[in-house]
Parts: C-alpha cells; sequence; structure tokens
C-alpha cells in the first residue's frame, strides 16, 4: 500500500532509516542524527502538489516499510523519483518493483508526465536492478561525480529514465503475453 | 551456450544449470532479483579477477551478456 505521509506517520522506524549508515550509504548520504522534530519537519516540506513523500506499507500489517519521494518538473511534465525500503527484512522481496509499478501509473495516468527518471548513486547493485527490471533505460554514467560520503575517492551516478510510450508498450506486451482469463479479469 | 556463464548463474542462485534457460533474462529466473543480481555481479567480478566498469555493470541483462562478460568481449553500444 502507498499513500501520502503526513507528521504523524513519522515512527522511530521512519527516523532510523534517516539514521542508519547501510541505508544512507546505498544513497552516497550521510547519517542525519534526525530526532522526531527534524524527521516531522522533513514530511512537511511535501506539498501533495509537485513534492510528494509516499509511506510504503505491509498490506498484511499496514507497518510503515519505506517511502517513495517524486519530484515533479510541471512544465517539462517530468517527475524524478526516489524509493527506499527502510525495514531491511523487506529487502530483496521484490517491494520497490511493485510499488514503482503503482508510482509509475500515478505519475504518467494521474499527472500526466511524460517522462520518469531515478538516479543511483555508486555501485548500489540492487538499485540498478530495480530500475532495469522496471522498464527504465541507462542515459549516462557520471563517472566520479560525486564525492564518496562513505570512505575515500568518488562516486559514479547512474542515470535512469523511462518515457510514457516505453511504459505504455510495457504495459500492452505485458497484457499481450497473460492468460486469456486474466486479461478478462483486469478489463 | 557456453557453460561457465549458466554454471555462474546457477550457483548464484542455486538453481541447476539445466533450469537456466538460453534467453534467462534479467529477473526473469528464479531468485534474479535485486539481492541476487548484487550476488552475479559479485561472482562475476570475482571470475575474473576485475571490477566491472559502470558501462559494464548497467549491461548485464541476460545469460548471454554474462557469457559475454566473463569472454571479455564488449557488446555493440560499447564500441560505438
Amino acid at each position: 500500500m502507498i499513500a501520502s505521509l503526513t507528521s504523524t506517520d513519522v515512527d522511530e522506524g521512519y527516523i532510523r532509516w534517516w539514521n542508519d549508515p547501510e541505508i544512507q550509504q546505498g544513497l552516497n548520504q550521510p547519517v542525519r542524527h534526525w530526532g522526531f522534530e527534524q524527521a516531522r519537519t522533513h514530511v512537511a516540506r511535501f506539498d501533495d502538489h509537485n513534492r510528494f513523500h509516499l509511506g510504503i506499507r505491509c498490506r498484511r500489517t499496514t507497518r510503515l516499510v519505506g517511502f517513495i519521494s517524486l519530484f515533479v518538473e510541471p512544465r517539462a511534465r517530468v517527475a524524478s523519483t526516489n524509493i527506499v525500503i527502510g525495514e531491511k527484512e523487506y529487502w530483496g522481496r521484490g517491494v520497490p518493483l511493485e510499488v514503482r509499478g503503482r508510482m509509475l501509473q500515478f505519475l504518467f495516468r494521474r499527472l500526466g508526465v511524460e517522462k520518469v527518471k531515478g538516479t543511483v548513486y555508486g555501485r548500489n547493485l540492487p538499485s540498478i536492478f530495480n530500475y532495469k527490471a522496471a522498464g527504465f533505460r541507462c542515459e549516462g554514467i557520471l563517472r566520479a561525480d560525486q564525492p564518496a560520503v562513505w570512505g575515500d575517492g568518488r562516486v559514479d551516478v547512474y542515470l535512469f529514465g523511462l518515457l510514457r510510450d516505453e511504459w505504455e508498450a510495457r504495459l500492452r506486451a505485458a497484457a499481450d503475453s497473460a492468460p486469456a482469463e486474466e486479461v478478462r479479469d483486469d478489463a | 551456450m557456453p557453460d561457465r556463464a549458466r554454471a555462474l548463474m546457477a550457483e548464484t542462485f542455486g538453481a541447476a544449470p539445466e533450469d537456466i534457460p538460453d534467453d534467462a533474462g534479467l529477473g526473469a529466473v528464479a531468485g534474479w532479483d535485486s539481492l541476487g543480481h548484487m550476488r552475479l555481479v559479485l561472482n562475476l567480478e570475482a571470475a575474473i579477477g576485475r571490477t566491472l566498469t559502470p558501462e559494464e555493470v548497467v549491461s548485464l541483462d541476460s545469460l548471454a551478456d554474462l557469457q559475454r562478460l566473463l569472454t571479455g568481449k564488449h557488446s555493440p553500444s560499447e564500441l560505438a
């Protein structure tokens, strides 16, 4: 389940993700040392108009397990996205793929964007997999583009993009390859 | 498809080599999920004794790509 986060959704788990070295290392970010006040201030910065901060909840338990941040450029009709699965027991379970599908539907169909972008900092191999598995293309690699927050040296930055036409084509291909029963059920 | 790439993929994903089809693609084999992909890249790097370039990292989409990277051949897009 994904739904807009509000300040009242901030819990100890959400704060822990921002302060977790392993999670922040994957984003090439430092730990924040946040408490409730900083986390609530962060959530309040999203306006649900061009900036969205959506909580990802486990369908079975409704526990908050991660979040999606969306930044829409209305004039260009382009959106930048970021998905973080904070609860590590949900890593490797296909959560980003599942929620990215719903996120893309929201962006392309509801908001009418023409392109969705994502950025991977350093060798975050699971994140690279998730973008590619969702149909994003790697449009460029900015070599040694950012100083490494963790360790020495610099990190490469991978730029991913998915056009609306490409997304629509993937949906058609999936529908064409689905068994007839499933197609009827979806209609 | 030569056996080396298939064996590496099977070992990484805990599958039998005969369960890896010739057209095995990203995410289409049991175990080839986000963490499986990370293990595949690391196992490939251990096998070839070097770190993949960023271009090579994003080019790994299939069993055929794995074979190409194992043998050190370049993809057409890398030569462009």
